[in-house]
């Protein structure tokens, strides 16, 4: 069986219990001071990457995992070490800087993919904050490498990867050699919980630490956010008293 | 029996760091786990207090479990 490194990227979002809200100057969700986690998807594959290697003891070489953002990203990382990743890498952004766009993310993922040299990325298939779903295939597309979007099983043959994937009103299952780009879906797997012993056990393990400068490759932003508003508050119904109510009143709205 | 002590510390630790995130909020979280340990607080007969590690590990497992299931019965609701 080929040896498998695998890389997990993983995104601090805004915890999925919280209710966003839009901040004074409706230009962004307000986030400062807001509980925030690993985004749900990522738990997922940081744990489908955890599975790999208790049903192939030996196979699994290494897992990192590898996160972009602001300080507290750290978090997240630590979280992805407590449920079984080796070692991470924190690409550091400032504190107050705009989100990276999936093109920005995915350019320089290629770069720590280049340099961490690993042959499985397994990642959500989205983040539950900006929902774009587009960093895993560019990443895939910008490597060179084959993808396999939306999985709820994985499973490894000596190189040959076989993934079934949910699609509209069915499943489709591909196969491909590694190295591959995989983004997992919610029914891939049920993600254990991070035990305190082991968030402090993850205090011990590595993280790289690099800038953002130092990569040579990366795109701007180049959505200009015009504003952000709350949808608009639901119009209450009104009853009516009888059937004969009813159709007057749906004649009145021209429905009749 | 020291050994039985560090269990049901470590025990109590866990629980107390899984109900930071309770629904109903930490302090009635606290409150009821507190009163449940003080209440074998007395207990010296060792069956009688590997039951209650037992069962303190249950209502462990049955916490986790009630945290993934909200997580995913909203990612459900979400993106289906």
């Amino acid at each position: 069986m080929a040896s498998l490194r695998i890389l997990v990227p993983v995104k601090r979002a805004i915890d999925y219990a919280v209710r966003p809200r839009v901040n004074s100057a409706q230009t962004a969700v307000e986030t400062a001071g807001v509980r925030h986690s690993m985004n749900p998807f990522d738990e997922i594959s940081v744990e489908e990457a955890v599975k790999l290697r208790e049903k192939h003891k030996s196979a699994v070489e290494d897992i990192v995992a590898v996160s972009i953002g602001p300080p507290k990203t750290v978090e997240a990382l630590r979280t992805a070490m407590a449920i079984g990743c080796d070692r991470s890498v924190h690409v550091e952004t400032p504190e107050a800087a705009d989100m990276l766009e999936p093109l920005q993310a995915a350019k320089i993922l290629k770069q720590v993919v280049e340099r961490e040299k690993p042959n499985l990325i397994i990642m959500g298939k989205q983040s539950i904050d900006d929902d774009f779903s587009q960093t895993g295939q560019m990443l895939a597309g910008l490597l060179g490498w084959g993808q396999a979007y939306g999985a709820s099983e994985i499973s490894v043959d000596g190189d040959t990867l076989t993934v079934r994937r949910e699609v509209d009103g069915g499943t489709d299952v591909v196969k491909g050699k590694l190295p591959m780009v995989v983004m997992a879906d919610l029914r891939l797997n049920t993600p254990r919980f991070a035990t305190l012993p082991n968030i402090m056990k993850a205090k011990k393990k590595k993280v790289d630490k690099m800038k953002l400068e130092d990569f040579k490759e990366r795109a701007e932003n180049r959505l200009k956010t015009l504003k952000v508003a709350e949808p608009p508050v639901r119009q209450g119904g009104g009853t009516v008293e009888n059937v004969d109510g009813l159709i007057s009143r749906l004649k009145e709205l021209g429905a009749l | 029996m020291s050994t039985l002590r560090h269990e049901v510390l470590a025990l109590y630790k866990d629980l107390l760091y899984l109900g930071r995130r309770y629904p109903l909020g930490y302090p009635y979280f606290r409150t009821r786990c507190h009163a449940a340990f003080a209440r074998n607080a007395g207990l010296t007969d060792e069956s009688a207090i590997r039951q209650g590690i037992e069962r303190a590990a249950f209502v462990k497992r049955e916490v986790e479990a009630l945290y993934s299931l909200t997580k995913y019965r909203a990612m459900k609701k979400r993106y289906g």
